[in-house]
């Protein structure tokens, strides 16, 4: 579960996120939208307790989220924005690697089943340099399962992914909400938010300006997209807003 | 509702992370290039010392390792700080730090992490060193001191202030590039200031008012600091000045002081990373 009660962050001038507050049950998939520079990153990148915020808390799994807080790391399977990946490892010691750094019990099956199941099984011997953006991503997506964590927070996990590599990341979405995790994801690909979140949430300026069940938004609007003008430009249904 | 997070211990966490910096460093070509480019020096250092003492007619020199394995270790450590600098800087500007931080780390296992990885990686390549200088002793026929094992167990503690060091000066930086040059720029000021020191000692006053002697005033002011801030000054304290020569106090002396300063060092990286925050180019 996370909770997030009236969360604040400003750099110099600017408020990156302001006074957010939103609830995700477990079992959810929340797709948390908005233009470049709306505050996505910055809010998720609290959530995981490595940027300190101003004001407010956040809670994961009821564990109040601190910065610098090691165990609660343990909560959240993290995919940022971009892929890093040291040069010298294969996609199996990187995975190795980190099965290590998160004490997993019997590390190198645990490998073994993260790589199946992002279908990277055939490519645990490569270097994870050497792979596609789509396939480093999975990687990524990987790393983040090998603590088998409850919450998944995936910053624009389909950005830059051909069609195909956004359906695989959809259906493993799916997948690992069937197993009972939450899945927190931010992307500006409304199309695909569509099809995978059960919850929309969008942000402007560092406001949440509207939250809505996608069944609901679809129906008030037709498309994601018409609810994302909608309500990013300005004009939006008063009952829609957000207190 | 939720059962508390397993709890990784942090000597684990650093633990791994020690693992791959050690095998990081130890896996490329940089370190055997340093080990022979310091037995190399090492080498024409007692070649030059053996030939002067000939002209000066004296058989037997009383220990002509002392100058050449100080330079190879000057040389092992500077590589080190150099790795040291590049490594953070890079994990840092790549954004590899980031996603380490999505783990169970923060900034003090990060940085110990480091530090513990690249000792042991400077540990592998002592009996390197020693293997090196034993060839050349069977060769040139000059018996390896007594002290040569002490000296490079205890050069560990001044080599882990030499990585410190370079950690230290990297979290300031952004990029790769600048960690380097900044490394450069104080390690050559930090040596040049000594070398300068003993030069100016040399140079007679004609005069009372000789600029000469302000010059060496300013200077051994500046070496009574580096003395106690420069890990390359530790360096040579503990190994030149103290086990060579049987000055155990010295080399205590000379170790307590790197691991003081080590701690320091390491404890000013992690407050001046926290403060900058993990993500690229900062906060
Ligand atoms: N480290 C930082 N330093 C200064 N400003 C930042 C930093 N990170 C984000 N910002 C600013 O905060 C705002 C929100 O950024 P971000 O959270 O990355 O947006 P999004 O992920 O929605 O595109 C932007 O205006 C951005 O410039
Ligand atoms: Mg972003």
């Amino acid at each position: 579960m996370i909770e997030i009660d009236r969360l604040t962050r400003r750099f110099g001038a600017r408020t990156a996120v302001d006074g957010l507050t939103l609830r995700v049950a477990p079992g959810e998939v929340y797709g948390f939208l908005g233009a470049n520079g709306a505050g996505k990153t910055t809010t998720m990148r609290m959530m995981l307790g490595i940027l300190a915020s101003d004001a407010g808390t956040i809670r994961v799994c009821g564990r109040l989220v601190r910065r610098g807080d090691r165990d609660g790391r343990m909560l959240v399977g993290a995919v940022g924005e971009v892929q890093h990946f040291y040069p010298e490892m294969t996609c199996q010691a990187y995975l190795k690697f980190f099965a290590d750094l998160f004490d997993v019990p019997q590390p190198v099956q645990r490998v073994a089943e993260v790589l199946a199941d992002v279908g990277l099984a055939d490519r645990a011997r490569d270097r994870a340099v050497d792979l596609s953006k789509g396939l480093q991503q999975k990687l990524g997506l990987a790393r983040a399962l090998l603590h088998d964590p409850p919450v998944l927070l995936l910053d624009e996990p389909v950005s830059g992914l051909d069609p195909h590599g956004i359906r695989e990341v959809r259906e493993l979405i799916c997948r690992e909400r069937d197993k009972g995790r939450l899945v927190f994801f931010s992307s500006h690909v409304l199309a695909e938010v569509a099809q995978v979140a059960d919850r929309v949430g969008i942000m402007n300026r560092g406001r949440l300006v509207y939250e809505n069940t996608v069944a609901g938004a679809l129906a008030g609007h037709g498309t994601l997209e018409a609810a994302f003008v909608a309500v990013t430009g300005g004009n939006v249904r008063q009952a829609e807003l957000v207190a | 509702m939720t059962p508390a997070p397993r709890h990784v211990p942090a000597a684990r966490t650093v633990a791994v992370l020690a693992r791959r910096e050690a095998a990081a460093a130890l896996g490329g070509f940089g370190v055997y290039i340093a080990t022979t480019v310091a037995l190399v020096a090492a080498v024409w250092l007692l070649l030059v010392d053996v030939r002067a003492l000939d002209v000066a007619g004296i058989l037997v020199p009383v220990d002509p390792y002392r100058a050449p394995l100080d330079v190879a270790l000057l040389v092992l450590a500077l590589f080190f700080a150099v790795s040291a600098a590049v490594s953070t800087a890079r994990d840092r500007a790549s954004g590899t730090l980031e996603v380490l931080f999505y783990g169970p780390v923060d900034e003090t296992t990060y940085l110990l992490g480091k530090l513990v990885g690249l000792i042991v990686a400077y540990a592998v390549t002592l009996p390197l060193v020693a293997a090196g200088l034993f060839g050349v002793a069977l060769l040139s026929g000059f018996a390896l001191p007594g002290t040569l094992p002490a000296s490079l167990v205890l050069s560990l503690v001044p080599a882990g202030m030499v990585v410190g060091f370079g950690i230290l000066l990297a979290i300031g930086t952004s990029r790769v590039r600048s960690a380097v040059l900044v490394l450069g720029v104080v390690a050559f000021v930090m040596l040049g200031a000594a070398a300068a020191n003993s030069i100016v000692l040399m140079v007679p006053i004609d005069h009372p008012s000789s600029p000469v002697l302000a010059l060496r005033d300013a200077l051994a002011g500046v070496n009574a600091v580096l003395h106690w801030v420069s890990p390359f000054a530790y360096m040579q304290r503990i190994v030149g000045e103290g086990v060579a020569i049987g000055a155990w106090q010295t080399a205590g002396i000379g170790v307590a002081g790197a691991l003081v300063a080590t701690c320091v060092m390491l404890a000013l990286a992690a407050a001046w990373l926290r403060w900058r925050g993990v993500q690229r180019g900062g906060e």
